[in-house]
């Protein structure tokens, strides 16, 4: 047991290190996806003022036309400050019918600072299997490193391949991958090059070679089942050697986690209860309409019109108000449900690196104890006259390797605390900002539909004022 | 025309208004709508459809009852009414869970639910003041309507105002000269300027924070209960007679077989606008009751106590008396003896009969009868009263006595001719069946009709359309509130969640914070989280107040669509009337015809000249049947012609009514939302400063509205 969580560990990215062989292709990858007018854009030294927009890839939010700084446009440019590349993820196309079908996007990355050093720009098609790829290659990397989640993988939306559902993912992705290139340690990995710039022939290899190796190591392949799975193995460690290695573990650490684990569930919580707002609102909007139409049949029976004209009016304004509801819900929902819920999954990801650190840590405490047996041993055999000198050799041999896994373990598990120390810090300050924009953004959205519906009722207040006079000076 | 802005005053009001979502159910509850379709032509015995009319009307308002239900539930508890209120929701145990949390952990608990609001939503935003961005117009008709405002609510309102030291002359505004409404107001109703709840000449000068007196001396609540007041109709607040119906007193009384029978006895108060010397109100708007005829009440103002079956009486004498009249329905009855006492049947009771005696006192032609004037002033007992007993119709309609007289008439020992008197009465199935089949018959030929006749036989058919119409525009209200109700629960869910989380990121999440040396991220997170969850559970008491108002406004298509069955009935008896005549018409053709024949008999067999007793009797006791016969059928028609008249008048008087009050549905219904709307755009704007958002994000969020109008 003991073994295999080491090995794994090291082993995984011993054998996964992939050399940055895709960037100098890229040439000849790119020349067939890539629409000319881009290069131009590419060719010529990008300018700084386009700050964190997306003014190449960026689809214009279709729920406020003319709106700059909006809800999500706004969630978007939350892209931290040290980033090297900008990415855009755009153009999602159908492939495929059936059970084979999918949705492949278009995936851009442009510098965004010019110089010698600077990585050219790059389009690539993907697919979500092909993130997921990249997740899965970042968590092997990186143990301990608070990795932004993906987004969510509905199976059920996802044979629906409805337009809002494609939109949402896309909008999704791209954050995504703006996370992850602005990531101080998760930039550097290499995989992150060959998923930017490996052109179609060198991705379908790997892809292949990812099939091979999974399948291989029988493993489940990625995600929540691979995080299941590590928690089984460590809790059987834990099983084996009969105690909890949290008593080895800094106090103030385990609290941060048992603050982490139940935060999630208020998260997730939250979440749910702005779904139902977004339902609601919804529903609303529905009942609204619904409510000026049957004002208008009202309205017909009326002989003399002033009534019929004013509950026409009505009727107008209602469904003025139903769209802008229907709109608001919708908007609620993909700037604040959404993001809320990457959010909790976010903590989920921090959840994930605790559980890698679980992990090296029992690797490490088994290695320490599996060390003093075997001192213990061989200090019995050297104590013991008469024995043959090849098994004292042989057991100081064993003790030797014994400490060189010590080392080992202690290393990776060192190397991960501090890696999440960092990382605990940079997850709260962005989660502090994310949060806040998040929260203004619904206040400004709920603000501005607000600002709507009290002009659309103010003016039905005038109309049928209005009309009331002309009715009366008639 | 004064410039006065409905908007203004529901700014204001916003925090009264939690007591008047308190009378959501007062105002809805009582209001039994429903209909009965009534297809057996001339059999519809009126009681019967009355039963049900009324089983349907539970049916209907059976889901309205349950909104009510839940609003009581809601100002049950007044500090934690975001919890209590999820009841209906599919989702509680987030709430169960921690079921001490509340907001009030974060804000100091409330006093109670409407000081609450006060301080927190009206205390720093105080957007009365500043100019509304919606560009809504500056002249407003007003429409005096604080006088739909109770008491209570009023002096919810003025409290706040003295509370908040500001002088401040909305109140006084809001009851200016609304002389532009004059045109839509039916003749007989208008002009009045009283308030429905404010005692002339003691309010309207005084500063509006004095108003809060005025609930005291007011003379809806003469007793002094708390209990809220019906809102009457806009096209009834202003009737001559204002009516009160209080203080329910249980008595007991000894039954039958020894039993001790219960009933309730309430208190029915009525005055007089007409006794008010008019010089003494110097609000202006009330100096001239030019139309007022005169005082109709004997005295300025009378108390009697009147118990259910009072009522029950009282509408039995008026159907019978006031036929083809659009008589408001009764509250039902209630069959089960257990709850009759029950404190909230009372109440519902005592909310449904004040509202029953307002609409017939705001009759024009109902309100100066002498049956309503009677029981509003007869002292003691009504049943024992010389003048009603004389009133009440004979208990001679009996099923029993019917059956016997129907097999008298077919065996002809009883005379068969109507006498004038009975002609001019509806008819009964149960006291002459006969004369009931005969009809039966009757409207199963096709006679040809005058075509005003026609015309309102149209209107009966338009009315059941409208009476469609009217049910899918109800509903739809009623579905309009529900969502809207839904809305503001999950806002209050959505704010308690974040307020929980809040609450735990402040109580637990120093230690990521002390680790990783982010305190002040972490006091970032645990603000902002506040911000946003305050409001939320701020916007989710505006959205239900929001909802209570729009309730109370769409009330009104609620209480036409209860009007439609006594629409369908006041024409149905113009109906029945001209089948009598028929009817009679018929008859009179049959005794003529057997005249004839016996005549013409008479001469064939004996020449003519021979006398026979027995047919000379025969003879002139058709003569006779004939001659009562006409005098029978000129009365009828008469009854049908006087009928047909009041059968116009009202249906002018209800489409007038219709007028004015859907309009002011409308009106008030969208200044409310507009109102709202910008209160709660004030609450978000609020927050998104909180939240730091830059003033141009706040401008651009402010004028959004505006800015697509103009586009």
């Amino acid at each position: 047991m003991q073994d295999t969580g080491g090995h794994q560990f090291f082993s995984a990215s011993a054998t996964s290190g992939h050399p940055l062989a895709a960037t100098s292709d890229q040439g000849s990858g790119l020349n067939t996806t890539v629409p000319p007018t881009y290069f131009k854009s590419s060719a010529a030294p990008p300018t700084l003022s386009t700050g964190g927009s997306f003014p190449t890839g960026y689809q214009p939010n279709p729920y406020h036309p003319g709106t700059p700084h909006t809800a999500v446009s706004g969630y978007m440019q939350n892209t931290p400050p040290n980033a090297d590349l900008e990415i855009s993820v755009v153009e999602p196309t159908k492939q495929g019918e059936g059970v084979s079908a999918h949705i492949c996007y278009k995936v851009r990355s442009r510098p965004l600072l010019s110089g010698p050093t600077a990585p050219p720009a790059s389009e690539v098609v993907r697919r979500f299997r092909d993130f997921s790829w990249l997740q899965y290659k970042m968590q092997e990397r990186h143990k301990g490193v608070i990795i932004p989640p993906l987004p969510e993988k509905s199976a059920v939306q996802k044979f629906q391949m409805g337009t809002d559902f494609i939109e949402q993912r896309r909008r999704a992705l791209q954050v995504y991958l703006s996370k992850v290139v602005s990531h101080p340690v998760l930039k550097e990995v290499p995989e992150l090059n060959t998923f930017l710039r490996a052109n179609e022939e060198e991705w379908t290899m790997e892809m292949a070679r990812w099939q091979a190796e999974t399948a291989a190591s029988s493993k489940p392949a990625v995600g929540g089942a691979m995080q299941w799975f590590r928690n089984l193995q460590h809790s059987a460690q834990n099983m084996v050697s009969g105690r909890s290695d949290d008593s080895s573990e800094d106090p103030a650490y385990l609290k941060v986690r048992d603050y982490i684990n139940s935060l999630e569930a208020h998260l997730v919580e939250a979440q749910r209860q702005a779904g139902r707002l977004a339902r609601k609102e919804g529903e609303l909007a529905a009942a609204l309409a619904e409510f000026g139409n049957a004002a208008e049949g009202l309205g017909k029976f009326d002989s003399q019109g002033l009534l019929r004209g004013s509950f026409d009016i009505l009727c107008a304004r209602a469904g003025q108000v139903a769209t802008t509801s229907r709109q608001r819900a919708e908007r609620l929902s993909a700037t604040f449900e959404i993001p809320l819920q990457q959010q909790a999954r976010a903590i989920k990801s921090v959840q994930s690196a605790m559980s890698d650190r679980s992990v090296a840590l029992s690797a490490y405490v088994l290695a320490k104890g599996d060390l003093d047996s075997k001192k213990l041993r061989l200090a019995r055999l050297r104590a013991t006259p008469g024995l043959s000198e090849g098994k004292v050799v042989e057991a100081e041999r064993e003790t030797m390797d014994a400490e060189e896994k010590v080392c080992i373990t202690k290393l990776a598990y060192d190397t991960i605390v501090s890696r999440m120390t960092e990382e605990l810090n940079r997850f709260q300050k962005e989660r502090s900002v994310e949060l806040s924009i998040l929260l203004k953004e619904l206040a400004l959205t709920q603000a501005q539909s607000a600002s709507e519906n009290a002009q659309a009722w103010s003016s039905l207040l005038a109309d049928i004022q209005q009309q009331q006079q002309m009715v009366r000076v008639a | 025309m004064s410039n006065e802005d409905p908007l203004s005053k529901f700014r204001d009001d916003t925090n009264g208004m939690e007591d008047l979502t308190a009378q959501l159910d007062s105002a809805l509850s009582g209001r039994a709508a429903g209909w009965q379709d009534d297809d057996d032509i001339g059999l519809g015995d009126d009681d019967d459809l009355d039963t049900k009319v009324n089983t349907q009307a539970r049916h209907i308002s059976h889901s309205l009852q349950q909104l009510h239900q839940d609003s009581y539930s809601l100002h049950a508890d007044a500090h934690d009414p975001l919890i209590n209120s999820s009841h209906a929701d599919d989702h509680m145990q987030s709430h169960a869970n921690q079921p001490n949390f509340s907001y009030g952990q974060i804000m100091p608990p409330p006093p109670s639910y409407s000081d609450s609001m006060m301080c927190e939503v009206a205390g720093p935003l105080e957007p009365r003041d500043a100019p509304h961005s919606s560009g809504l117009p500056a002249s407003f008709d007003p429409l005096s309507d604080d006088s739909r405002y109770p008491a209570t609510a009023s002096a919810q309102v003025s409290d706040y105002y003295a509370s908040s030291s500001q002088p401040h002359g909305k109140a006084h505004d809001d009851v200016e000269d609304d002389s532009d409404e004059t045109p839509l107001l039916p003749p007989g109703t208008s002009n009045i300027k009283l308030q429905y709840n404010v005692p002339p000449g003691s309010s309207f000068a005084v500063p509006p924070s004095h108003q809060d007196r005025v609930p005291e001396a007011g003379p809806t609540s003469p007793t002094g209960t708390s209990a809220p007041n019906v809102l009457p109709r806009k096209s009834q607040r202003d009737a001559q007679l204002r009516v009160a119906v209080t203080d329910p007193v249980k008595k007991e009384q000894a039954g039958l077989f020894g039993l001790k029978a219960g009933y309730v006895a309430y208190l029915v108060t009525t005055k007089d606008a007409a006794w008010v010397p008019t010089g003494s109100s110097n609000g202006g708007a009330s100096a001239g009751p030019s139309c007022h005829s005169g005082p109709v009440l004997s005295k300025p103002a009378a108390a009697v106590r009147r118990r259910f079956r009072d009522f029950v009486s009282l509408s039995d004498v008026l159907k019978v008396r006031y036929r083809g009249y659009f008589l408001p329905p009764r509250p039902e009855k209630n069959a089960v003896e257990g709850q009759r006492m029950a404190d909230t049947f009372v109440e519902d009771r005592r909310v449904a009969l004040e509202r029953y005696l307002c609409t017939l006192a705001s009759h024009p032609v109902i309100s100066k009868s002498e049956e309503l004037l009677l029981f509003l002033q007869a002292e003691g007992e009504l049943a024992e009263h010389p003048a009603w007993r004389s009133l009440v119709p004979l208990q001679s309609g009996s099923l029993v006595e019917g059956t016997a007289k129907l097999g008298k008439q077919i065996l002809g020992l009883e005379k068969k001719v109507l006498d004038p008197v009975q002609a001019t009465q509806a008819t009964s199935k149960a006291s002459d069946p006969l004369r009931a089949i005969k009809e039966t018959a009757q409207s199963m030929q096709v006679a040809d009709r005058s075509p005003e006749e026609l015309a309102l036989h149209r209107s009966r058919e338009s009315a059941e359309a409208h009476k469609d119409a009217l049910l899918a525009a109800s509903k739809a209200a009623e579905q309009l509130i529900q969502k809207m109700e839904k809305v503001a629960l999950v806002q209050g869910d959505l704010g308690l969640c974040l307020l929980k989380v809040a609450a735990y990121e402040e109580g637990h999440g120093s230690v990521l914070a002390q680790f990783t040396g982010t305190v002040r991220q972490h006091h970032q997170i645990v603000s902002s989280v506040k911000v946003a969850s305050t409001s939320l559970v701020r916007l989710s008491r505006l959205s239900r107040t929001a909802t209570g108002r729009a309730a109370i406004e769409l009330g009104t298509l609620h209480e036409f669509l209860a009007l439609m069955p006594a629409i369908h009935k006041g024409l149905r008896h113009r109906e029945k009337q001209l089948l009598t005549a028929d009817t009679l018409q018929g008859d009179l053709e049959a005794k003529q015809r057997a005249m004839r024949e016996l005549e013409a008999s008479g001469t064939r067999t004996l020449g003519g000249s021979t006398d026979n007793p027995a047919r000379e009797r025969k003879m002139d006791e058709l003569k006779a049947d004939a001659s009562k016969l006409e005098m029978s059928i000129v009365a009828a028609k008469a009854e049908y012609e006087r009928i047909k008249n009041v059968n116009k008048d009202e249906l002018g008087r209800v489409q007038k009514e219709m007028q004015m009050d859907f309009t002011h549905m409308m009106k008030m219904y969208s200044a409310a939302q507009a109102a709202s709307s910008e209160r709660m755009l004030e609450v978000w704007l609020q927050a998104a400063a909180e939240l730091g958002a830059n003033a141009t994000e706040i401008e651009h969020a402010r004028t959004y509205g505006s800015s697509l109008s103009t586009q």
